[in-house]
């Protein structure tokens, strides 16, 4: 799927590397296409029907003024996404939160390492809804293998598809 | 930093010139080690936005064969040699003294293989460079994937995007003459690369 390709009645919205996508039309979904050591977080708010994918590179962003980017970062991707949700009409404890990603896709890099950025970015995502106090109703992390994932914003369902398992509801 | 290194390369055809070079030397590693005449089709260096570099390999979802690996020393970087699947077996064919059509998977022999081709053209592409600028440029082993070409990608560009918001690439096509193969060698250099001292080779900043 291409951003913006018509799938149906759909619009796919692609969240590119460092990128976010936010919408409140029942006719967008938000996509995170081909994630390996990258994490996409999906959130959601189901009473107003606004939703958000953001496309997480690394895991911390040392100086957050001076950040171009700050959607690649799992510590300001979340502030930038509840941000942005919250000025389309959402509130942040009816948010639901899905992530998916943060593969090891070359296998032989020791884990824990600090090489291992799919592990890390796993850890400082959840760190980082932790600390805005945002629960994670589900996720599909870790592993070898690529994901791509799906927010359709007129139900709120999302869809993880990776290279080793077919298209389900996450 | 990105700013720097596009100013700089775009006065420099030197650059253009000794990049060319190691490509040169690369696609004829291949060529030696496959036993059939690669072609380059085009050789692009240029600066390119991380959402882009999927769209490089034919979408992020796109199933690639990639052999990946990088390299230290005078500089850092990282290598990709990539292929759609179907040209990976028929090169692998070719590797192995299949019939064509023989290969359909990459077994551990096939992956062998291919990382071994990957570190012919890697090495070649080296050489070049770091003959002519008089350093030394050591590649790593080479590791064989399977995947989605944005999960075969963010390898490198966790890397990179810690440094800068855009990416630095040397992106080659190649092909045999009957098209029958066909594929993609990309250099992603850290920004360190550009600075490399271009005495040795008679060239000068």
């Amino acid at each position: 799927m291409i951003a913006g390709q018509a799938v149906n009645s759909e619009v796919v919205l692609v969240a590119g590397l460092g990128e976010i996508q936010v919408s409140n039309d029942p006719n967008h979904v938000l996509s995170c296409l081909g994630l390996g050591s990258c994490i996409g977080v999906s959130a959601y708010d189901p009473v107003a029907r606004v939703g958000a994918m953001a496309h997480v590179v690394l895991p911390y962003c040392n100086d957050p003024e001076a950040e171009k980017m700050p959607v690649k970062y799992a510590n300001t991707a979340v502030t930038v996404m509840l941000k942005e949700m919250e000025k389309k009409g959402a509130v942040k404890k009816r948010i639901v939160i899905k992530i998916a990603g943060g593969a090891k896709i070359i296998t032989t890099i020791p884990s824990k390492s600090p090489l291992d950025i799919g592990e890390r970015n796993c850890e400082a995502v959840k760190a980082a809804l932790a600390e805005h106090k945002l629960d994670i109703k589900s996720e599909d992390l870790r592993g070898n293998h690529g994901r791509s994932m799906w927010l359709y914003i007129d139900s709120g369902i999302t869809r993880v598809r990776s290279t080793s398992s077919p298209i389900r509801e996450l | 930093m990105e700013n720097n290194v596009t100013r700089e390369f775009n006065g420099m055809p030197v650059w253009d010139q000794l990049i060319k070079r190691g490509m040169t030397n690369a696609i004829n590693g291949l060529s030696q080690m496959v036993g059939r005449d690669f072609e380059i089709s085009s050789i692009n260096i240029r600066q390119v936005p991380a959402r882009e570099m999927p769209s490089l390999l034919g979408g992020p979802e796109s199933m690639v064969v990639g052999v990946y690996i990088t390299f230290n020393g005078a500089s850092n970087g990282h290598i990709l040699l990539a292929h759609q699947p179907e040209f990976a077996y028929a090169i692998l064919d070719l590797l192995l003294g299949n019939h064509p059509g023989t290969c359909k998977t990459l077994d551990e022999m096939s992956q062998s293989a291919l990382g071994e081709m990957g570190n012919v053209t890697g090495t070649f592409f080296l050489n070049a460079i770091a003959d002519s600028l008089g350093v030394l440029l050591h590649p790593s082993p080479p590791v064989v994937l399977l995947d989605m070409a944005g999960a075969i990608l963010d390898i490198a560009l966790s890397e990179i995007l810690a440094e800068r918001d855009d990416v630095f690439i040397v992106e080659t096509s190649f092909h045999v003459s009957d098209r029958t193969i066909e594929g993609k060698f990309l250099i992603m250099p850290n920004a360190s690369f550009m600075q490399l001292p271009l005495a040795p080779s008679g060239a000068s900043h």
